[in-house]
């Protein structure tokens, strides 16, 4: 025997454990099959103006129908959840001219939905500049296009955006389905009103078949969709369920497909349901989002930096993780929350004398911290909050008030109506402390910026810190995106002992679903129509 | 009887007066801002002023009162909702129907429940049957309707993979189906309002039983009971019909959670979210409209009293 | 020869004089029993509940805000009785502590129902005429509103606190009630031997305290305890809506519309414990208040 029969033998091996290793036949992708009606349990949107509406789900609801000039991956194109890699929707190409302009190219031939008043005519920039200075007028969420200065046709397929100033979250905007989607023009001065069904008109994978207010919103596939061969499904339907529980009933009783927009189950329904109904495809996924105790950083006695990291070392957050959440979600939440691959530095990799504020549990250095800041006996602290937040967050309450009690602080809790809450406390304007969970958002501008910078809504424990405040606005004009990816690094960094903010551990989702719902794949950006263009049903 | 009556109409509009008065300064006086709520403070002050004169916000108080009673009652205009910009009138008159559809379904329950019980417990008075009976009102009061209603959702669910919510049809599209929506939810309900029914009953139709004239006449017999029975209950069902109306805004408020639960689309759920929204013209409007229903079956009540105890007429 | 028994407790209440033969407080209890058996048990269950609100501190060394993340759904358990609720809570010191603060509300607002709807509606109905009818389109207007709005706006602008809750579910209670008061009291009015009262000269007030409240009290009596558990029951909305008394103290109402619901799969006893205590003392409020009633009724008098 020689080398060249040893290496043929060699060879064979290689390939039969290759052939050996590959997936079966079952495991391969299965192609997709056409047809049938998707069902889904959930709330209603409460209007249906996609730039007016704050509500995630009337952007939801919105993405089926409507494109954006580019969006964010979804279904086979995206590498994992919080994938926001900017991806081409109307436009098909995109360049920087300069640090503050950009022109976007958009595709050809793509039509409107075939309604009156509309009538399937093509898109082109008139309709993006159209859209973009709609949103800019009218739109609650208008801060995040504030950098931009204009909008110009420059022929019809090329828009230009000119900036104040260079903007690096600007395409993650773009992308995100909440913010700017196209409409057409003849809607407003036809039909004057984008608030009613009729009106839905857009150039997205699914048109609006009907809707009966309160009970069910029915969705058809476009057919004549810019996107060949999707979607796969014929029509979706929305079944409009206000309780919780009922969703995960009739989702049990298999009287619809999801029992949530995204499939979203909590821990504990998600391991009931599984008890229950063990064919429930089940996933858990560590969402975008953040939770956490915020205090009024600007007064006594949150403005010592060593009572509110007292605060930090008293909440027992793997205790938490392990009790209520089954050890399964995130206990690093912030500032920039766990899902946000991309862009977190982990508290593990920040040296751990400063680390230990963001995860660590010490009530004994706590104390020590109180009364070195001169609370030897502790104090008595208000925590308003909304007490109607779904579950984990009432268990949360709970154990926050007792871990603080632990270490001396008395908590009195003030529970608020909903209207209240999120028109005054959540926005900065309460007292002493507060405590519930945050709006995600897909960039990390707005986990940054918007949390810490002075008088920007989501600077919730009032923060204002002049050496934080220019990392904030360097990254945000950084275009180059690895000097970005340093600098945030940098605040995360800077920002680990100052505990401005007391973040609870994360929940998982379990998104959920019937065996026969496929290529459902879960993302972080609001697009429910992207995510089910791609999603077929076995049946 | 008839000046009563007139005289009752005509007090019946200071009365809605006072109730607009009323809602519109509670709504006015709830802690938070409609305007910041819509856009959750994303937005920046100039759009907030803007969307405040876009909503007529920004003018007196009385200027916004005096516009919206105004357009009531010179057009028949209810304004339209803040969030949706839809009209409030044509959304009510939708969603009416379902939750009058429930109440009646509720009512009928809970009467034929409480009054067949009651007239049972107060006939064999301390006997097995009366202990039954009284037990079991009892238990049917002290449930809380929505437990009653998650558990009959949520356990066959688990036990049987079924569950007695569908997807809502009208009564005019298909009558069996509709009432096959309704039954669950309306039992639900009914059962647990049969307590108080039942119990009232029960009290009052002994009441009249112990009176000596009855009581001869019952002790004479079947044929003298059957008589005696139904002039005792002519009287006894004066406080279960009061019982009745006084509970009328429960059912719309109350309606609210089962609405929710069995995805029925009512006044109630639009209402109680209209309410956490602060959309104050629904809330205004809605309140109007209900309040004078409730203000008309009072006085329907109230004449029903006349009719059912000859002694009450009014001067 | 008979002995004479000299007038005793058993015998006022009674109303008849008894031969002696068992120490007289234990006579009460026997006579009680036989008479009124099921209001018998009533007032043994309310009185047994007052107890053990009273001295709950005494009766169990746990807090009810004490959590145990270790022992969290434990069933029943030589420790934990009545087993513990999702953050280890023992569920049997804060049905005891609940029962402090529902026992409070219900009876507090149940009190302050049937004084203004007794006050409300005597006043409305004897009175009669042009005050009455103001009176009552006052409380067509309050009626008129769902009581949700009323709640929820009210314990939006006062804050949630036990004194709010009893105060406003006493109000909106009382109002309401005052109706059904109102109803008999015109019923009682137009009797002949009011007019006749009157006519030999009784004042207004004798002839109310005299002659109307004895027999307006029987209705009252059954509407309060109804009221009872209305009020109790919509503590326990209330907190399903998140509007009940806020955290961390346990109420009845609260323990099953939250921890009872959200975990009713795999805890159960977390829904049971506090529906069994909830219909436990409504049941005994109510069987209590028949045999008062009962016995209070000035027609079974001499019957």
């Amino acid at each position: 025997m020689g080398r060249r029969s040893g290496s043929a033998v060699h060879a064979v091996i290689v390939l039969v454990g290759f052939l050996a290793l590959l997936p079966g036949p079952d495991a391969l992708a299965q192609t997709p099959k056409r047809g049938g009606v998707l069902r889904i349990a959930d709330r209603e949107a409460p209007n249906l103006d996609p730039h007016l509406a704050v509500s995630f789900l009337t952007h939801s609801w919105a993405s089926m129908v409507y494109s954006q000039l580019v969006r964010f991956p979804y279904g086979p194109e995206q590498k994992h959840p919080a994938d926001f890699a900017i991806v081409p929707d109307l436009a098909e190409k995109w360049k920087y001219e300069s640090p503050t302009s950009v022109v976007f190219t958009l595709r050809k031939g793509v039509r409107f939905h075939n309604k009156p008043p509309v009538d399937g005519r093509e898109v082109t920039a008139d309709d993006v500049k159209y859209s973009v200075e709609r949103f800019m007028a009218k739109s609650g969420f208008r801060s995040r296009l504030e950098p931009v200065q204009s909008v110009e046709v420059v022929d019809r397929y090329s828009v230009r955006m000119t900036l104040k100033e260079p903007y690096a979250p600007l395409l993650n905007h773009l992308a995100n389905a909440a913010y700017v989607v196209i409409l057409p023009r003849e809607v407003e001065e036809k039909l004057k009103d984008f608030n009613r069904p009729e009106a839905m008109i857009g150039t997205g994978p699914f048109m609006v078949k009907s809707y009966q207010k309160g009970v069910q919103i029915a969705f058809e596939r476009n057919p004549d969709y810019f996107m060949k061969g999707v979607p796969y499904l014929d029509g979706v339907v929305i079944e409009i369920t206000p309780d919780s529980t009922a969703r995960v009933s009739l989702l049990r009783a298999g009287k619809v497909d999801l029992g949530h927009m995204w499939g979203y189950l909590a821990p504990e329904e998600a391991k009931s349901v599984k008890q229950t109904n063990p064919e429930i495809v089940m996933t858990p996924v560590v969402t975008i989002g953040q939770g956490m105790i915020y205090m009024r950083s600007d007064q006594p006695p949150f403005n010592d930096v060593r009572v509110r990291r007292a605060m930090a070392l008293a909440i027992d957050r793997t205790g938490w993780n392990d009790s209520v959440l089954y050890g399964e979600g995130c206990t690093d939440a912030g500032p920039v929350p766990c899902a946000m691959k991309e862009w977190k530095l982990e508290a593990s990799k920040i040296e751990p004398a400063k680390a230990k504020y963001l995860v660590g549990y010490d009530p004994v250095e706590a104390k020590r911290l109180l009364a070195e800041a001169g609370h030897r006996n502790g104090f008595t602290t208000p925590m308003f909050h909304w007490p109607g937040y779904a579950p984990p967050w009432r268990t949360y309450f709970d154990l926050a008030g007792d871990n603080l009690g632990k270490i001396g602080v008395a908590v009195e809790f003030k529970p608020e109506e909903y209207g209240k809450y999120i028109s005054t406390t959540y926005l900065g304007k309460y007292e002493k402390m507060a405590m519930g969970p945050i709006t995600p958002f897909t960039e990390v501008d707005d986990w940054l910026y918007s949390a810490f910078f002075p008088e920007q809504p989501n600077n919730r424990s009032h923060v204002a810190d002049a050496e934080l405040n220019k990392m904030l606005l360097a990254q945000r004009r950084e275009m180059d995106p690895k000097k970005r990816l340093a600098i945030v690094h940098d605040i995360q960094r800077y920002l680990a002992d100052k505990a401005y903010y007391v973040y609870t551990p994360h929940s998982p989702q379990y998104v959920s679903h019937v065996p026969a719902v496929k290529g459902m794949k879960y993302h972080d950006g609001f697009g429910l129509g992207p995510r089910l263009m791609f999603t077929w049903l076995d049946k | 009887m008839r000046p009563y009556v007139l005289r009752r109409l005509a007090l019946a509009v200071p009365t809605l007066g006072l109730v607009s008065v009323i809602v519109f300064s509670i709504m006015r006086l709830m802690p938070g801002d409609v305007v910041i709520r819509m856009v959750e403070g994303h937005a920046y002050a100039p759009t907030i002023d803007a969307l405040r004169r876009e909503l007529g916000l920004d003018r007196p108080a009385w200027v916004q009162y005096a516009d919206w009673i105004g357009g009531i009652v010179l057009r028949g205009d209810f304004g339209t909702s803040f969030w949706t910009r839809q009209p409030i009138w044509d959304e009510f008159i939708q969603r009416f129907p379902v939750t009058l559809e429930l109440a009646a379904l509720t009512i009928l329950a809970s009467v034929v429940i409480g009054v067949l019980v009651g007239i049972v417990s107060a006939i064999r008075q301390d006997s097995a049957a009366d202990y039954l009976g009284r037990v079991l009102a009892i238990l049917a009061l002290s449930v809380p309707y929505f437990g009653l209603a998650v558990l009959v959702v949520v356990l066959p669910s688990i036990y049987f993979k079924w569950t007695p919510i569908w997807t809502y049809v009208p009564l005019s599209t298909s009558p069996l189906e509709n009432l096959k929506i309704m039954l669950v939810p309306a039992l639900v309900f009914g059962v647990t309002r049969a307590g108080p029914i039942m119990r009232i009953m029960r009290s009052a139709l002994l009441d009249i039983l112990r009176q000596d004239y009855i009581r001869t006449a019952w002790s004479k017999g079947l044929p003298e009971r059957a008589i005696v029975l139904r002039h005792a209950l002519k009287n006894a069902l004066i406080p279960v019909v009061s019982l009745i109306g006084l509970q009328t805004p429960l059912y719309i408020g109350g309606s609210v959670i089962i609405e929710a639960i069995f995805r029925l689309p009512g006044v109630g759920l639009f209402f109680f979210e209209a309410l956490t929204r602060l959309d104050y013209p629904v809330v205004q409007s809605v309140n109007l409209i209900i309040a004078t229903m409730v203000v008309g079956l009072n006085l329907a009540i109230d004449l029903s009293y006349a009719f059912l105890d000859p002694r009450i007429r009014y001067r | 020869m008979a002995t004479v028994a000299p007038a005793s407790a058993p015998s006022i209440v009674l109303g008849r004089r008894l031969p002696r033969t068992r120490p007289w407080y234990l006579e009460v209890w026997v006579q009680m029993l036989r008479r009124k058996p099921l209001g018998t048990l009533g007032a043994a269950i309310v009185g047994g509940m007052l107890f053990l609100a009273v001295f709950a501190d005494a009766l169990t060394p746990y807090g009810f805000a004490e959590t145990n993340l270790r022992e969290r759904f434990v069933s029943a358990s030589a420790t934990h009785w009545l087993g513990t609720d999702q953050i280890g809570r023992d569920v049997a010191t804060r049905i005891l502590y609940g029962a402090r603060i529902s026992l409070y509300v219900g009876f507090g607002a149940v009190a302050l129902a049937s004084v203004l709807a007794t006050l409300l509606g005597i006043f409305s109905a004897y009175w009669g005429g042009r005050l009455d009818l103001l009176l009552q389109r006052a409380v067509d207007a309050w009626m008129a509103f769902p009581g949700l709005l009323i709640l929820m706006s009210i314990m939006s602008l006062l804050g949630p606190s036990v004194l709010n809750i009893t105060l406003v579910l006493g109000i909106a209670a009382g109002i309401r009630e005052s109706r059904i008061v109102r109803g008999v009291a015109l019923s009682i009015r137009e009797n002949t031997y009011i007019e006749s009262a009157r006519a030999m000269g009784s004042g207004h007030l004798r002839v109310t305290l005299v002659h109307i409240l004895p027999n307006v009290l029987p209705t009252i009596i059954v509407v309060a305890t109804t009221g009872l558990s209305t009020v109790i029951l919509t503590e326990a909305s209330l907190s399903f809506l998140g509007l009940g008394v806020p955290p961390p103290h346990p109420t009845w109402g609260g323990m099953l519309s939250l921890a009872g619901l959200d975990h009713m799969y795999r805890a159960p006893w977390l829904a049971i414990w506090p529906a069994t205590a909830l219909s436990l003392a409504v049941f005994g409020f109510n069987m209590l208040g028949d045999a008062l009633r009962d016995l209070l009724d000035p027609r079974l008098k001499g019957a």
